[in-house]
């Protein structure tokens, strides 16, 4: 089961996170035990008994008072120097162009590779062992980009770009998703990271620039018909497809290949995909995706293209 | 009001039917502070109660994964709720309800200083929790989170009008908070008892008097801002639409620039409860009286620079995150100083386990847990992983829960006796003590877990990812542990105010003036107040053969200054947050010019000419005081019209200039100019305003024959008030007029 867990850094990046994480863990449980602990030693040792006189009325003390407010900035003068080296390993300056650029929309994220041109949604590809530079943006609101076991987390800010950069040592599924409450459905606003060796990535990306198509079949051909004559042409775009060129909603050119639909909550099957087009709104209410009302032989053609379109 | 009764009076006149009709009216006219301060806090327990459910119904969703139970914009509702709830109509109403009670007796004061204004202040909090509850009736509640993070909450992603009614209560609530925190000062400066010097404060009064200036720097933000977004969202302002080229980022610096200070003026009230109860439990003085009033101070000043510690994640530059996490790795220093005095009270004491010192230990023991996991959100990169995620959900419920909330519980047992003149149940205080314990910590350590294993906040459901399912299902668990605990605390309090055991004037042989008087105290508090020479008054007479040293010089005659004029100043102070948080917004946004109109449109010698109308005004005010500490009610008069009428000279060119402007076609929604350019100088016309009805007011009475030369104090005082508005001008027709024709 892939899983994101934070404790569990799969990139130089994550790991300069998690070793700073390693270091305050230590500095913190030993303040945690010592004050504890005589906490607990005064708790049991001047517990109070009957009949016993009001103790010695001890008002301070001048030079523990120092000691203890100078020994708490020389940790805190050791943590800012931790800091700041690790905010530089984990969070170098941007490259001149970006290699990604992640834009978060209610309730989705697209994908832009400026190098290759190839657009995709909410399934993002990366090649292994190579940092990419990631320039991040918002369509509406603000959302955020955490996948926590590869880099930090960053603000998608609307008109503000922020930038991260995005690594993975070891090919995999990383898992993450927006942390930035965006509105009804930010909770199925998830983030899939597939890490593929280099050659295996630059085949996916030749494959992405392909125009989309479906397998050919009587059911495919209305599909598509249907695509372009229902609304759903307004939103998304299928390269490829004359006139299908606005990417308000994912780009669909090959979302039959990718592992999820509406961005995390369910997986990408044809039957799941027939429930979706039947009615968006009981899946995940409050998405920008309005229902339809296709009659079966409708779901079943138009279910029949959008699933071929590898 | 005639007459004024106490608790207990009031406890048995309730069972005599004739006479509970008079009563509830004398609660609900009450200018009392005792009366006031139990009104915060049964508003503030009611509202506990409905945050609480809140809370139950977010933790029942989330118990297990992919749940259905709730539609997700409901949940979205709910936390927006708790979280509002919690903090504005919970924490700040118990912490102010306590201050409230306890202050003005720790002082030797009959009652606040103005006490009309109290009632006024504590009259917010219902108006201002019934206006955040009404948007339910209106079309949902608000559903953007309780910072409310622009864009989201505006109009394009958030059309009903719950947003509008979480910013207008907030900001009733505000006004309130701040008429508070004016008083608060007030009564701490001018009304302390003869031997009461400052250096002499408990520490309870001490903190809380620091704590009012928080109040006073920080809420006037949050008001500017909750301002902004009305008229974003009313008047088609762009503050904080990206699109049309306001600033999501300008928003979360405001709201933060007031939040992060919150976290403190929620968190001082429990430092000071906690600095009361814990020597008086281990029968010894607080160790390092100085230092942990110092470092009180010192978290005053901190906690109004470390906001950006929130925004880590919104990409603010690396000088910008630097300085945020130096100074917010600071503050952990006087934090801590704080923690160490406390266990150091401890230490060689003999500790008595009561209710209030459990509550106590707890306190210090979680409260120590929060500050550690609150330093790891000053070491930014932990920040960049555990920002918004369960982690930080676990950290802030350990600071508002684990410390303000079980502080407060054992602040009230330990002061429920004075209050009401009867002992809480120790017994019902110890279930309530270890089910709040058990409860509160099932349902947040895990949370931190939760959050190192990616889970973010406000999200209404999860998948099932491996540990996600168990660890929801224990941190709902404890939840059952708290709602128990609450409901034997309730149980307790009303139980115990009918037959619990009678408390007597000191029930824990404490050391503050609060127990010198009868439990309940007597209306106007004290029959006579026992010599003051040092910071345990009553240790003092208890102990004859061993007294405390004298602090300081004890001399007898000390005249106070007048309160009228602290509170005017202290509002002004408030005030000049407000229009600071305008001009800064206006220069912000004056920094990145952009097409359309601009300060080019302004006539600059026409506004000179109604500007000087405004500055004469100011000296025509100071003729009238002249003219009536002397006596001459012609000449107070005369100078007192002038001023009015140089006022409002000054009003109608201002209607005039907009008039203008509207007729060329700029009005608030032109662009980023129009939109800043209105709200500055509008706000500073509707103070003018204000001052003018305060004016006219003053001359009707002087007019009437009321011309007492013991009026000067509030004369005065509106003087102040109006020299500031004009002082305000001098800063908007620099910045707003003249900077731009010598760019």
């Amino acid at each position: 089961m892939h899983t994101s867990n934070a404790l569990d850094p799969q990139s130089p990046l994550a790991r300069a996170i998690y070793d700073l994480g390693i270091v305050s863990g230590v500095v913190f449980a030993l303040i945690f035990i010592i004050v504890t602990g005589a906490i607990i030693y005064a708790i049991f040792r001047f517990r109070a008994r009957e009949g016993e006189p009001d103790p010695k009325q001890i008002a301070g003390n001048r030079k523990v008072e120092i000691a203890w407010t100078v020994i708490p900035f020389l940790i805190v003068v050791f943590l800012l120097v931790m800091t700041l080296g690790a905010m530089n390993r984990a969070d170098p300056p941007p490259a001149p162009s970006p290699d990604l650029v992640v834009t978060g929309h209610q309730f989705w994220w697209q994908a832009d590779y400026p190098g290759s041109g190839v657009i995709t949604a909410n399934e993002i590809h990366i090649p292994t062992g190579k940092p990419l530079s990631v320039r991040l943006e918002s369509k509406d609101v603000l959302h955020e980009f955490w996948v926590p076991k590869l880099t930090r987390k960053m603000t998608n800010v609307p008109g503000q770009p922020n930038h991260i950069w995005l690594q993975a040592d070891k090919p995999g599924i990383y898992i993450g998703q927006c942390s930035e409450f965006c509105g009804t459905q930010h909770a199925w606003m998830r983030i899939v990271v597939v890490a593929d060796e280099p050659s295996k990535f630059e085949e996916w990306q030749r494959a992405q620039l392909l125009p989309g198509q479906a397998a050919a079949s009587d059911a495919t051909a209305k599909g598509l018909a249907l695509f372009q004559t229902s609304t759903c042409i307004n939103c998304h775009a299928i390269r490829g497809v004359a006139g299908a060129d606005l990417r308000v909603a994912p780009d669909l050119t090959h979302v039959a290949s990718r592992k999820q639909l509406a961005a995390g909550i369910i997986e990408n099957t044809p039957a799941n995909m027939r429930l979706w087009l039947k009615n968006p709104q009981h899946i995940k209410p409050g998405a920008l995706m309005p229902d339809f009302e296709f009659t079966d032989e409708q779901l079943d053609q138009l279910t029949e293209y959008l699933s071929t379109l590898r | 009001m005639n007459g004024t009764t106490t608790i207990a009076e009031f406890r048995d006149a309730i069972l005599d039917p004739a006479k509970r009709a008079h009563y509830r009216l004398a609660w609900i006219s009450t200018v009392d502070h005792k009366r006031i301060a139990v009104l915060y806090m049964l508003t503030a327990l009611f509202f506990f109660v409905v945050g609480g459910v809140e809370a139950l119904f977010i933790r029942l969703q989330l118990a297990v994964p992919n749940n259905h139970f709730l539609h997700p914009d409901t949940f979205n509702q709910l936390f927006t709720m708790h979280g509002t709830t919690m903090i504005f109509l919970v924490v700040m109403p118990v912490v102010f309800g306590l201050a409230n009670y306890v202050l003005p007796l720790q002082i030797g004061a009959r009652d606040m200083a103005f006490p009309r204004l109290n009632a006024f202040g504590f009259w917010c909090v219902p108006f201002g929790g019934i206006l955040l509850h009404f948007s339910v009736l209106a079309g949902g509640a608000p559903a953007v989170g309780w910072f409310s993070y622009a864009p989201l909450s505006e109009t394009p992603y958030s059309s009903s009008p719950g947003a509008d009614y979480w910013a207008v209560a907030l900001f009733v609530l505000g006004i309130g908070s701040i008429s508070f925190a004016i008083n608060t000062i007030a009564t701490v400066i001018s009304l302390r008892g003869p031997g009461m010097t400052m250096r002499r404060l408990p520490l309870f009064t001490w903190i809380n008097f620091v704590n009012a200036f928080i109040v006073i720097f920080a809420l006037p933000v949050l008001n500017a801002g909750l301002a902004m977004l009305l008229i974003d969202r009313q008047l088609q302002g762009h503050f904080f639409l990206p699109f049309r080229g306001g600033s999501p980022v300008l928003w979360q610096h405001i709201f933060w620039a007031f939040g992060h200070p919150e976290v403190y003026i929620m968190a001082l009230p429990a430092f000071a409860i906690v600095s009361e109860i814990i020597p008086v439990f281990s029968r010894k003085p607080i160790f390092g009286y100085e230092f942990v009033a110092a470092s009180s101070v010192a978290i005053a000043v901190l906690s109004l620079g470390v906001w950006g510690h929130h925004m880590f994640t919104v990409g603010m530059g690396r000088p910008l995150d630097v300085f945020f996490a130096i100074s917010s790795m600071l503050i952990a220093i006087p934090t801590g100083v704080k923690v160490l005095n406390w266990t150091a009270t401890m230490l060689g004491g003999r500790i008595r386990f009561d209710v209030p010192m459990l509550f106590c230990i707890a306190f210090l023991i979680q409260f120590l847990v929060a500050g550690i996991t609150g330093i790891s959100h000053a070491v930014v990169p932990l920040d960049w992983q555990t920002k918004n995620s369960y982690f930080l959900i676990a950290h802030f419920h350990f600071v508002a829960v684990g410390a303000i909330v079980f502080a407060v519980l054992g602040g009230i047992q330990y002061w429920f006796p004075k209050m009401s003149g009867r002992m809480l149940s120790e017994t019902l205080g110890k279930w309530t003590f270890w089910l709040m314990v058990a409860g509160f910590n099932m349902t947040f350590i895990i949370q931190h877990f939760l959050g190192l294993l990616g889970m973010p906040r406000r999200v209404f459901t999860y998948p099932d990812l491996p540990h996600w399912g168990w660890m929801n299902m224990l941190s709902t668990t404890g939840v059952f542990f708290m709602s128990a605990a609450a409901l034997i605390l309730v149980w307790n309090l009303a139980t115990s105010f009918f037959r619990g055991k009678v408390a007597g004037d000191n029930p824990w042989n404490a050391w503050t003036l609060e127990w010198a008087t009868t439990s309940p105290p007597p209306h106007e508090n004290f029959i006579a107040l026992p010599p003051i020479r040092s910071r345990r008054p009553l240790w003092d007479i208890a102990n004859p053969d061993r007294p405390d040293p004298i602090v300081g010089e004890n001399s007898a005659a000390v005249t106070l200054p007048d309160h009228n004029k602290v509170g005017i100043l202290t509002f002004i102070l408030s005030e000049a947050g407000f229009f600071g948080t305008l001009l800064l917004a206006y220069l912000y946004f004056y920094a990145r010019p952009e097409a359309g109109p601009g300060p080019k449109e302004l006539d600059v010698p026409r506004t000179l000419v109604f500007s000087i109308c405004l500055f004469a005004s100011s000296f025509t005010f100071w003729r009238s005081e002249v003219g009536l500490t002397k006596q001459r009610r012609g000449s107070m008069l005369g100078w007192l019209a002038l001023t009015i009428l140089l006022g409002g000279v000054f009003l109608v060119g201002q209607v005039n200039e907009y008039w203008k402007l509207f007729q060329t076609g700029v009005d608030l929604s032109t662009n980023m100019f129009s939109t800043t350019f209105f709200t500055l100088t509008g706000f500073h016309g509707l103070h003018v305003l204000l001052g003018l009805i305060a004016l006219l007011i003053f001359l009707w009475v002087a007019w009437e024959g009321d011309f007492a030369s013991g009026r000067g104090s509030a004369f005065k005082a509106a003087g102040y008030y109006w020299h500031f508005v004009d002082v305000v001008w001098v800063f908007v027709l620099l910045t707003v007029y003249i900077l731009p024709l010598i760019r």
